[in-house]
Parts: structure tokens; C-alpha cells; sequence
């Protein structure tokens, strides 16, 4: 193959080859130019979504309270549980972290737990939490939650979740209008907006005094973190 | 002679790689679109965490997906541009090719980023559309640096 290379300031294409191809050079002046425009499109692309991915508030206190509540109003310290019933490692914690942590400080009043949905793709999960929610009408959330969770993979259409209604001797007209009518929709997307107001970008998430952990974590990193906001309470408290 | 044209293994190798790269984009703009979580495996949960995240979307709108299968439906038209066609830009397809492809990596790394440090979750389909665009990009930097002078 023949290609003819001239001098060209800042690249030139030339007329085919004797082979029929096209040939252009270029200055490497001229090539990390446009090097670095593309690095700096990408940069600023990278810029926009990790401003638009930002939190938009910090603490407990900026945004509504109005998740499922288990454990004393009275308790020093809430955390927030951001969950969804389609995660495995939701309810991987839900049925084994969270039992041991309600063991250890909700009923011993230290703590306050409180359930959040979050939910953006699947509409089997919203279908879910509005499920969930209507039995918190009847004052069984935790048992709908619990029931949901060790089902986790089953079909979450509206006969099983109407099942599971009837499986906890819930009042089956009262959870069939409520979950029929889509009642608690608004609710259960107003916690989803909610989380992430406070950058809570998957599931689970914790926020436990201003505190964000995410993950199924072991029960050792809760601890750590429930004793050492506990502890820094106190000593605000103290001061 | 190492140009864009005549380098047949690498020419192919990255055709096969852009498909694979259009194939995974096309898939992953499907079920963003429609709202469902792609087909993970074992890796179920960690699809949906990346998969619902507020990093999805572009300004709220754009889904994230989308823009991968532009690009790669772009490199797509590229490699065809500087194959086939004799326009007076076709001798530059070797550069806009190899500075599509690094914009793709870059962007990659950013969303790799994103994966294991913020959410704490991996989606083997945005992991192996990260890989596809760096060979891609490593494939087509020869081309692209023979044009200098």
C-alpha cells in the first residue's frame, strides 16, 4: 500500500492513494487539541450528572418523617431504612441485621427504626410497598414487611399480595379497596423522593443520625455506628 | 502500514466489538425504557440498585443506556464511513474514531467509578460494556496514531 504523506499545518485530508484510500496527517499539536476537547466534553458530562446525582439535604430533620416507626418515640436515636421489596440484600437485612438490632437497642429504647420504600423501576415493587402500606392501615406493617421479605422472588402480583392478606388475617375487603384503589401510592412515592433528597442512590440504605451507610453491611458496622452517634449525642447533650 | 483500511484482524475484531457493544446498549436502553430490571443472575439485586439509581438518567431524561447505544451506533457508523467510503472526511475516520471511542472509556471509567464507590454494586452488563470500549479504544489508537506526523 502506497500513501503519499505531506506537511500540513493542522491536518489535511489529500486525495486518494494510488490504493484508493484517503490520507490525512496531522500535527500532534493538532491531535492533542482535539484530545483534550474530548476530555473536556466527557469532563463536563461527568460534571452535570454527578451534580444533578448530589444530595440535596443532609439530615434527618430536613426531610419529612412519615415512614412505619418500630420502637419508642421517646428513643435517643432514629435510623431511617431505605428499602425495597424487590432487593435481596433488603431482605437478607430485614430478616436477619435488623432482628438483631431491634433485639439489642429498639427494645431496650435506644433506638428508633424507621421503614422507608424506595422505589424507581419496577412497578411490582411499587405494587409491593402500596400492598404493605394498606396493611399498615390495619396496624400490621411489620408482619405485611416480614411476610413480603421471606417471599422475596415470589410473583408480587395483586392476587399474592392479597394472599398474603389473607394468610395474616387481615380484613381482606378493607386491603382489597385500598390496595385496588392504589390509596397509598402517593405516600409510597413521596418516601421514594424523600431518600433521594438525602443522595440515597440504592438499597438498602441507612441513615442513622446524619450517618449514610448503604448496603447489607454486617451487624458490626451498625453497632459501630449506632454507639458512636449515641455517644456523640450524649456528649452534645453533656456540653 | 498500519492505517485504518488495510489492518484486517484489528478492522474485524472491532466491527465484532462494536456489535457486542450495540447489542449490550440496546438491551440495557430496553429495559430502562420499559422499567424492569435486566436479567442478572445471581447479581439480581446489584442490577437493580445501579439500575434504579438517580445516576440513570442524564438530567432526569436521558436515559444513560440510550446514550451508549448512540455511541456505539455511532463508532458503528464510523467504521463503515472510513471503510467503504470515499468523502472527503473519510480520511480522517481513524481519529473521530479512536476520540469517539476514548470519550466511551472515559465515561465508562466515570460509571465504574459510580458502580464501586457510591452505590456499592456492580451490573456485569455495564462492566462489560466498559471492557468493549476500552479494546475498542486500545484497537483503534494505532490507527489513529499513524495519522500524526
Amino acid at each position: 500500500m502506497v500513501r503519499k504523506k505531506k506537511k500540513a499545518k493542522g491536518g489535511e485530508p489529500r486525495s486518494p492513494s494510488r490504493s484508493g484510500e484517503t490520507v490525512v496527517t496531522l500535527s500532534r499539536r493538532t491531535f492533542w487539541l482535539v484530545t483534550s476537547a474530548v476530555v473536556l466534553w466527557v469532563a463536563l458530562l461527568v460534571s452535570y450528572s454527578a451534580w444533578q446525582g448530589r444530595p440535596k439535604a443532609s439530615t434527618v430533620s430536613e426531610v419529612l418523617i412519615q415512614g412505619k416507626v418500630k420502637g419508642s418515640p421517646e428513643a435517643p436515636l432514629t435510623m431511617l431504612i431505605f428499602s425495597d421489596f424487590q432487593c435481596g440484600h433488603c431482605g437478607s437485612f430485614a430478616l436477619t441485621t435488623a432482628r438483631e438490632l431491634e433485639e439489642e437497642y429498639v427494645n431496650t429504647g435506644k433506638l428508633r427504626m424507621e421503614f422507608k420504600h424506595v422505589i424507581v423501576g419496577s412497578p411490582a415493587s411499587l405494587g409491593a410497598a402500596v400492598a404493605a402500606e394498606c396493611a399498615a392501615e390495619q396496624n400490621r406493617f411489620w408482619d405485611y414487611h416480614d411476610l413480603l421479605y421471606e417471599r422475596l422472588g415470589a410473583s408480587l402480583d395483586a392476587d399474592h399480595l392479597k394472599q398474603y392478606a389473607v394468610e395474616l388475617g387481615l380484613d381482606q375487603a378493607a386491603f382489597g379497596e385500598c390496595l385496588d384503589a392504589g390509596k397509598q401510592r402517593e405516600r409510597v412515592l413521596q418516601n421514594t423522593l424523600e431518600g433521594r433528597d438525602l443522595g440515597i442512590t440504592a438499597t438498602p440504605s441507612f441513615l442513622i443520625g446524619d450517618e449514610i451507610l448503604r448496603g447489607h453491611l454486617p451487624v458490626s458496622t451498625f453497632r459501630e455506628v449506632i454507639g458512636a452517634v449515641l455517644m456523640k449525642n450524649m456528649s452534645e447533650i453533656g456540653s | 502500514m498500519k492505517t485504518w483500511r488495510v489492518s484486517g484482524w484489528r478492522r474485524w475484531t472491532v466491527l465484532a466489538l462494536v456489535l457486542v457493544g450495540v447489542t449490550i446498549a440496546g438491551y440495557l436502553t430496553y429495559v430502562s425504557l420499559v422499567g424492569i430490571d435486566p436479567a442478572c443472575g445471581g447479581l439480581r439485586s446489584d442490577c437493580h440498585t445501579v439500575h434504579t439509581s438517580r445516576y440513570v438518567r442524564i438530567g432526569g431524561v436521558l436515559p444513560v443506556a440510550l446514550l451508549g447505544l448512540i455511541f456505539y451506533l455511532a463508532l458503528l457508523r464510523l467504521w463503515w464511513w472510513g471503510g467503504w467510503t470515499q468523502g472527503p472526511f473519510a480520511g480522517w475516520t481513524p481519529l473521530a474514531f479512536f476520540e469517539l471511542a476514548l470519550a466511551g472509556v472515559l465515561f465508562s471509567a466515570y460509571l465504574t467509578y459510580l458502580e464501586t464507590f457510591v452505590l456499592r454494586a456492580m451490573c456485569p452488563w455495564c462492566v462489560g460494556s466498559a471492557v468493549t470500549a476500552t479494546v475498542i479504544c486500545g484497537l483503534a489508537a494505532p490507527a489513529a496514531l499513524d495519522m500524526l506526523e
